[in-house]
């Protein structure tokens, strides 16, 4: 194993050596030091892509980590080095480090405040070849089942199954309405997730078609149900759906056809608006005819609050990247504690995603969040079985 | 307790955990490493500022787990940060000589 440690104490190197020689014996590796980033490229590019570990400092002379990090994100030959960053930072200089190098894409073992434990940055990766195999695996699997995937044809056969997750009032715990997700059914391959199967959907142009049956079919399970309509529906919406003036003039007529539908689109954060004027305009059409838009995945995108001051949202959803973890990671409760402050000064209901706990849900209670939506509650239930949960979820409440 | 004794009962805790050959050489590092900072500090014109020396300093201060430092780290002048690091150097020549 080859091992190189830049790092601008010697001290500190010969600590991590002498800790690196407690679990590897010294005939099983190579350490190489370099004492500041210029000496560490110069190495690395000595020693090419043989390099098993590189553990980085971040604040040296002459070089500083970043200057190392950038010069392995630029050769594609080194992007697969495993890099363990080692500092005295602060804690939000290291995750801003973190989410650079991820951003990147370099092979990250993590970002250690020092003094690390050297076992920390080994045992992932041992780990890590293992993982690369599994993570290499589903890939594959992933490409074979996309590769073999006829989407036009699964729509032509109505293939499309729509599932649906509740979203729960936290003060009086009563279901308001149900979001709507997609799979498509494959008789080889079973359910077929969005994540395979969107881009596909993108690829071959058919995200109006796709959008419109999912309208379609998500209104008439609504409208076969008389206990249904109580309940709002939340269908997603890209921008680039919002370009496509056939298809809002089909939402329009559906919302007038389904007048005791409550429908909201839930505008997606991470797609790019494209056209501005164009999107403003439909999204204005749909206000106009008595359609919620709802701002989905808030703070994912850096767009965030230019669409929060053009667009009259009815309510914002903070994306769940936040959510989840903010028991326990101080920064998301802050950003979630903010959008909420944000959306009650402006009106606008709050809905948090990814409520996976009773701890998150009593703290987003507490900080007056309207609405909750997570695996606390239910993953998406296909429709046939949506009466008999909402039954059983009335029973326990 | 006095504050050199808490130093070399710090330095025993950390360097026990190696073989007598690292310990060795981990003593002598840590020596060299001390007395180029000292020395660095000396050259530093007053106005000079220290925020680099230091930054160094709470690196070797956090490996040999030495909490009371790493305390008055963030606020303490030059003086103070001197006397930090001559208390330090002393504590591991004195660490040294006991062997």
């Amino acid at each position: 194993m080859n091992i190189l440690i830049i790092d601008d104490q010697r001290f500190i190197r010969e600590t991590m050596k002498a800790d690196i020689h407690k679990y590897l014996a010294e005939d099983n590796v190579e350490i190489y030091e370099a004492s500041n980033g210029n000496q560490g490229i110069e190495l690395i590019l000595a020693v090419e892509a043989k390099l098993d570990l590189v553990i980085l400092d971040l604040k040296m002379d002459q070089g500083d980590g970043i200057a190392v990090i950038n010069m392995l994100a630029s050769e594609p030959r080194f992007t697969a080095i495993p890099i363990a960053v080692i500092s005295s930072s602060d804690k939000r200089t290291l995750e801003l480090v973190d989410s650079i190098i991820t951003g990147l894409k370099l092979n990250l073992l993590g970002v250690f405040a020092k003094p690390i434990n050297v076992n920390d940055i080994l045992t992932p990766l041992l780990d890590a070849s293992d993982d690369r195999n599994l993570a290499h695996q589903h890939e594959s699997i992933v490409q074979d089942m996309a590769a073999n995937i006829n989407v036009r044809q699964l729509l032509k056969n109505e293939q499309l199954i729509l599932c649906y997750q509740p979203k729960i009032n936290l003060k009086t715990k009563e279901i308001i309405g149900f979001e709507v997700l997609s799979r498509l059914c494959d008789q080889s391959n079973g359910y077929i997730y969005p994540d395979v199967f969107l881009p596909l959907v993108n690829q071959q142009g058919l995200n109006s078609l796709f959008s419109r049956m999912v309208i379609s079919q998500a209104l008439q399970c609504w409208s076969r149900q008389p206990l249904l309509m109580a309940f709002a529906l939340s269908i997603n919406i890209t921008a680039d759906d919002l370009t496509c003036d056939e298809l809002i003039e089909y939402i329009i007529e559906c919302g007038r056809e389904y007048k005791q539908i409550h429908l909201i689109l839930e505008l997606t954060e991470s797609q790019e608006i494209i056209n501005q004027d164009r999107v403003l305009n439909s999204i204005a059409r749909l206000i106009i005819n008595n359609i919620d838009i709802s701002l989905d995945d808030f703070g994912k995108s850096y767009s965030t609050y230019d669409r929060l001051d053009a667009i009259p949202f009815k309510e914002i959803k903070i994306d769940k990247s936040f959510v989840s973890d903010m028991d326990i990671n101080h920064q998301h409760y802050l950003i979630v504690e903010s959008t909420i402050a944000l959306a009650q000064k402006m009106h606008v209901k709050v809905v948090a995603e990814g409520v996976e706990t009773s701890a998150i849900e009593l703290i987003l209670s507490e900080l007056g969040c309207d609405v909750a939506q997570g695996y606390l509650y239910s993953p998406p239930i296909e429709g046939r079985y949506l009466i008999d949960w909402i039954a059983q979820y009335n029973r326990s409440a | 307790m006095n504050a050199n004794t808490e130093l070399l009962k710090a330095l025993s805790v950390f360097f026990e955990q190696y073989s007598q050959e690292q310990q060795s050489r981990l003593r002598l590092t840590l020596i060299a490493e001390l007395q180029r900072m000292r020395l660095e500090l000396e050259q530093y014109e007053s106005s000079d500022s220290i925020e680099g020396l230091k930054h160094q300093f709470t690196g070797i201060a956090r490996y040999l787990e030495l909490k009371d430092m790493l305390s008055v780290m963030d606020v303490c002048e030059r003086e103070q940060f001197e006397y930090q690091l001559c208390s330090l150097l002393k504590a591991v020549m004195d660490y040294a000589n006991e062997l």
